[in-house]
């Protein structure tokens, strides 16, 4: 990732879309972090296996916080399943980036593992 | 006189080109650079003195034994400690650990440390409270300062007051002497955590009276996986053994066993003796410079640092305001996580630490960060890198708010 793409990742940044918590959300996770210094919480609200709004909360980097918010947008509309199938790929397509280097893979991929995770747990019922 | 210019010549990786542009290594205190006299001391150990040492009779073996045994001599006079009080680990964070394994807690004992802690000497004593121990943090003030009160009231049942001689993160050098004394008049044993204060300044263990002091090797230009845990003499008997096996016995019957003396004894298995004689010629290399003229060009620099850093607009300073404190840079740029400052630097060619430096409590809870860049200086950074660190910063704001 060039500088140019970086400062306009980080314009989004500022006002990040589907920032906020979800009341009655139907998946959530809160509290997820990986990489030192961010930590995320997700929600989701379905309808049957569609997914109706996504949605973030929490504090991160440039590259983990507009990754999630731009996978809130990508998700809603999209089947329920979508989550298990994506990977680092996608959300570099989401970013706009090429390959992402090695040490920002932790950042880019929080906001899609807090997903997965509020996906499990749900199904696992600790919720 | 000291030239960081002719200093810098010693460590080869500072030629280096990060991302087309030159080197500035600012993460000094994550780990250091090696000067070419450790570098081809390694290859040398390897090329004429490898052998397994202590046990075998053999001539090679000898010369290992000797290279590994004079490496402890500078090690030990390097602190002002006897030979036998030096004890090889991995680094600081095994040296820490180890004295949370060894030494026989109790329940109801209390364990005393602070919030300016590296997570290494932090996490080893909140193991303990399962056991029963219970761990006091003690606060720090506005001035990133330990707040001193908490050590003339120890809680009854102190067995160990353990605590860093300089913060990884503010910087701040703490009174460890005042410390050790208030603790010792409580009867409480003393840790100081000296993996920051060791590379950059005089540490005298003797003058400081502590009972243990650890420290990292690769923090002072040595090679990574070798550290110290000083063990005072007198305190030594007190700790039962970390590890067992090879080398620290005398003799093994099934039934009977036959320790040997420390610093053996806490030396289980064959050593890291390349390791060690590293750091033994990285304390050649910091003895033939002089430790009060690195902290002198170093209090210079960082002084330096903290002027040009405050001209940028905008930028929360989260280190430098104790009365003394080492050459560390904790900052913030509003509107930026740590992470993405330190990722704009390395495509200029400037490596700094971002994130939470491994002392998460301290950050978090005491600075209200979410994280923070990190400079860190040592002896062959130099104004003109200052410089160009801190227009680059200039520059990052300026396309931030322009």
């Amino acid at each position: 990732m060039d500088e140019d793409r970086f400062y306009e990742l980080s314009e989004l940044y500022k006002n990040p879309k589907h920032k906020g918590k979800i009341e009655n959300a139907d998946y959530k996770y809160e509290d997820f972090s990986i990489s030192c210094g961010d930590r995320f919480s997700v929600y989701l609200k379905t309808e049957g296996k569609k997914i109706k709004d996504a949605s973030f909360d929490g504090n991160g980097c440039v590259i983990s916080t507009v990754a999630v918010s731009k996978l809130c947008d990508f998700l809603i509309g999209k089947d329920i399943s979508t989550i298990e199938k994506m990977d680092l790929k996608d959300i570099e397509n989401l970013l706009g980036i090429g390959k992402i280097s090695s040490s920002r893979i932790d950042c880019a991929l929080v906001g899609l593992k807090a997903f997965k995770r509020a996906i499990e747990s749900k199904n696992s019922n600790i919720y | 006189m000291f030239d960081p210019y002719k200093v810098r010549e010693d460590f080869p990786i500072l030629g280096r080109k990060i991302n087309g542009h030159n080197l500035i290594y600012f993460d000094n205190a994550a780990t250091t650079q090696k000067p070419n006299k450790v570098i081809e001391g390694i290859s040398y150990f390897y090329r004429e003195l490898n052998a397994n040492p202590l046990r075998s009779v053999h001539s090679l073996a000898q010369n290992a034994t000797k290279a590994y045994n004079e490496a402890r001599e500078k090690i030990a006079k390097f602190i002002n400690a006897e030979p036998e009080e030096i004890i090889f680990v991995r680094n600081a964070t095994e040296a820490i650990n180890l004295v949370s394994f060894s030494l026989p807690f109790r329940k109801g004992d209390s364990v005393v440390t602070t919030y300016l802690e590296h997570h290494s000497n932090l996490l080893p004593w909140l193991r303990l409270k399962k056991n029963g121990i219970n761990v006091k943090m003690v606060d720090i003030d506005e001035n990133y300062e330990l707040k001193m009160d908490d050590f003339e009231h120890l809680p009854r049942n102190t067995k160990l007051v353990t605590f860093t001689h300089a913060s990884n993160v503010t910087g701040t050098i703490t009174n460890a002497k005042k410390i050790i004394k208030l603790a010792h008049e409580a009867r409480s044993l003393t840790l100081v955590d000296a993996a920051q204060s060791v590379p950059h300044m005089k540490v005298d263990v003797k003058e400081l009276d502590c009972d243990f002091l650890a420290f990292s090797g690769h923090k002072m230009l040595g090679p990574l996986g070798i550290g110290v845990l000083y063990i005072k003499k007198d305190v030594q008997r007190q700790l039962s053994t970390f590890m067992e096996g090879g080398e620290m016995i005398q003799s093994v019957e099934i039934n009977k066993i036959i320790y040997a003396e420390p610093p053996l004894l806490f030396e289980a298995g064959t050593q890291n003796i390349e390791g060690a004689y590293g750091l033994g010629l990285a304390v050649d290399y910091l003895n033939s410079i002089g430790m009060k003229n690195i902290e002198r060009y170093e209090e210079k620099l960082t002084k330096y640092l903290y002027q040009k850093a405050k001209e940028i607009n905008g930028i929360e300073i989260l280190s430098g305001k104790s009365k003394q404190f080492g050459p560390i840079l904790s900052f913030n740029i509003p509107g930026l996580h740590s992470h993405d400052v330190a990722f704009l630097l390395d495509k200029k060619g400037i490596e700094i630490r971002s994130g939470f430096h491994c002392a998460q409590p301290l950050i978090e809870d005491k600075l209200k960060a979410n994280g923070a860049a990190r400079a860190s200086l040592y002896l062959y950074n130099t104004k003109e890198e200052i410089d160009a660190f801190t227009a680059e910063l200039k520059e990052i704001t300026k396309h931030l708010h322009g």
